[in-house]
């Protein structure tokens, strides 16, 4: 224990005698691999994420003719290349520390079946491509049997989300742990906007999780209740704006990072807009292919690449509180009721300005949606609201929950 | 003791349940990779059509009868005028029950002397499959087409894919609870 502790201070001890010298040379050898992978796994996000609303918008204009669509050669290459660094980063580290190298302890890996050692981020991220990847033929099976549009809701699509949902949750303990060394150690990094470069790879992560969700939250399916059906999309979009919102605040102790993200995820819509209807209509000239309805044909929607703009007030709420709370107890947002009040509390604001921003974009964005030519009594909508809005803040507080205990850990562990 | 006991069993159950789920997505890859073996026919057509493609007499060779899902269907054409010089290609169209879009293909001609045209075509979806033959010549341009039905693998149950599908829930419930206790130690760790 104690060759650990001296292992893990080691990126505070400046050089000067010549093993400490060494030592210090070896723990920034080890931050510098540890953050330049994660660097590089945020590129891999960004090009899957840009790949995953390529690949929804190629099945609703194109339709999938084969497996090996562009969109899909984006996102399977973005997986398989964070799934082999990751593998990389887990056997570099098991070697090193092995070998008893500065900076790779317990206090900086986990042990995985007793074999390997490695940051608790990079295992995670593995088993996330790997799963990610396991889906992928599995998925192309249920393809074969079924057609191109089973809906989100199949079998081995909520397996490939979820691997990608693993994988995001990796990237962002992997910056989280670069920031908390950083943080506990002498070094006095440049800031931007408040926050370390770090700090801001964890945000641009976050963000990505909040845009993976919006790639696939319009899929959720419908719940019937007489003769009204319920738009699900709030709950994912409840669940997640609170998680993200509550664990940047708990992970950085910086009111305002909840409105950054906002603005962060707003970035990624815009690009990610300007990008997917252009890529459609030059693949299908170049290709030759057909769009599968005639004169059908994607451009740059305003409401799609606005849609990050429902979270601002329960940012703007999140940032509030924090700066309040820090300016009263130095801490942000520190009693677990108050978490789950504040969850409750940034939900509504998310869900009733949704449906006006995607009423030109979808016609499923009103959360009560009758059907057509049936009359709906009062007492089904009465029933339909004490089932939809309980459920949506309960999402909203669940999300705030888990929020500030991932937050916790990305402030404080070094793994 | 109670606390470090229960510790040690919830550790043993993540270490145990990490170990199946890590088997089980390693058994899973190699069953994957052990049921998309090729099995398309060699040299011989599996089947063969003769149509009219508008003023052009031609057989349709299928290399394989039935066709599977996402291997490459290879189809000759041999025009009974061995003159003529055709160009073309293959038009799949989804028949009824089939959720898929349409799908082209060229045909290539091949050097044997007989005029045969040569196109391959992959076809993502099981069940009904038109293909149709679109052939341009010195006597204009003409087309006819062929049912065919696409097999797949086997259905695997539905109950057994979502049960595959959502296994990994379980890993991250777990999760979930380990890195509640995880954060429970950091912050006592905080404030000693």
């Amino acid at each position: 224990m104690a060759s650990s502790d001296a292992h893990s201070n080691a990126y505070s001890v400046m050089p000067g005698a010549s093993g400490a010298s060494i030592e210090a040379k070896s723990a920034l050898g080890e931050r510098r691999l540890r953050r330049i992978s994660a660097w590089l796994l945020l590129f891999f996000l960004i090009q899957g994420e840009l790949g995953a609303v390529w690949d929804r918008e190629w099945h609703a204009y194109v339709g999938r003719d084969q497996f090996w669509t562009p969109p899909h050669t984006l996102i399977y290459s973005c997986v398989s290349g964070a799934g082999l660094l990751a593998l990389a980063i887990v056997l570099i580290e098991t070697f090193r520390y092995r070998r008893g190298a500065a900076g790779v302890d317990d206090t900086s890996t986990v042990s995985i079946f007793k074999v390997f050692h490695a940051p608790l981020g990079f295992s995670v991220l593995g088993f996330g491509a790997l799963l990610a990847l396991i889906a992928a033929p599995l998925d192309n099976y249920w393809h074969e049997l079924y057609g191109i549009d089973i809906a989100l809701w199949a079998p081995f699509h909520m397996m490939g989300v979820t691997g990608g949902l693993i994988g995001i949750l990796g990237m962002i303990y992997v910056f989280a742990s670069e920031a908390a060394i950083e943080r506990q150690s002498s070094m006095h990094p440049r800031r931007y906007l408040g926050l370390t470069a770090l700090e801001m790879g964890m945000i641009l992560t976050m963000a990505s999780l909040m845009n993976f969700m919006l790639t696939g939250f319009l899929q959720f399916p419908l719940v019937t209740i007489g003769t009204l059906h319920i738009s699900t999309y709030p709950l994912p979009l409840a669940a997640c704006g609170a998680f993200c919102f509550i664990s940047a605040i708990r992970s950085t102790y910086r009111p305002g990072v909840a409105t950054l993200l906002v603005l962060l995820l707003l970035l990624h819509t815009l690009l990610v807009e300007l990008f997917v209807p252009w890529a459609i209509r030059v693949a299908v000239e170049q290709q030759g292919l057909a769009y599968r309805i005639p004169g059908k044909i994607p451009y740059f929607s305003l409401a799609y690449a606005l849609l990050p703009l429902l979270f601002l007030i329960s940012a703007l709420v999140v940032d509030g509180i924090a700066y309040w709370k820090m300016r009263q107890e130095g801490k942000p947002i520190s009693s677990i009721r108050s978490v789950a009040v504040i969850g409750a509390i940034i939900t509504p604001p998310a869900v009733l300005i949704a449906p006006y921003i995607l009423l030109s974009y979808t016609q499923y964005a009103p959360v009560f949606l009758p059907q057509p030519g049936l009359a709906v009594t009062p007492d089904v909508i009465a029933l339909a609201a004490l089932i939809s809005v309980p459920s949506v803040l309960l999402m909203g507080i669940v999300g705030a929950m888990l929020g500030a205990d991932f937050g916790d850990i990305w402030r404080w562990s070094k793994r | 003791m109670r606390r470090s006991m229960r510790k040690i069993v919830l550790y043993w159950m993540l270490n145990r349940v990490l170990v199946t789920c890590t088997c089980f997505l390693l058994g899973l890859a190699v069953w994957g990779l052990l049921a998309s073996g090729d099995v398309w026919a060699q040299g011989k057509p599996a089947r063969t059509e003769t149509l009219a493609a508008g003023p052009y007499i031609i057989d349709v060779n299928l290399y394989q009868d039935p066709p599977y899902t996402d291997q490459p269907l290879q189809i000759g054409v041999v025009p009974h005028d061995s003159t003529l010089r055709l160009s073309g290609q293959i038009v799949a169209q989804p028949g009824l029950g089939t959720d898929a879009t349409e799908l082209r293909a060229k045909l290539t001609p091949t050097d044997d002397g007989r005029g045969t045209l040569e196109g391959t075509i992959s076809l993502p979806v099981q069940g009904a499959w038109h293909i149709i033959i679109q052939l341009d010549g010195p006597r204009g341009s003409g087309s006819e087409g062929l049912d065919i039905t696409v097999g797949a693998p086997g259905a695997m149950p539905a109950w057994l894919a979502w049960l595959i599908g959502s296994s990994p829930l379980v890993g991250i419930a777990l999760w979930i609870w380990h890195q509640h206790e995880y954060r429970r130690r950091l912050l006592t760790k905080q404030r000693e």
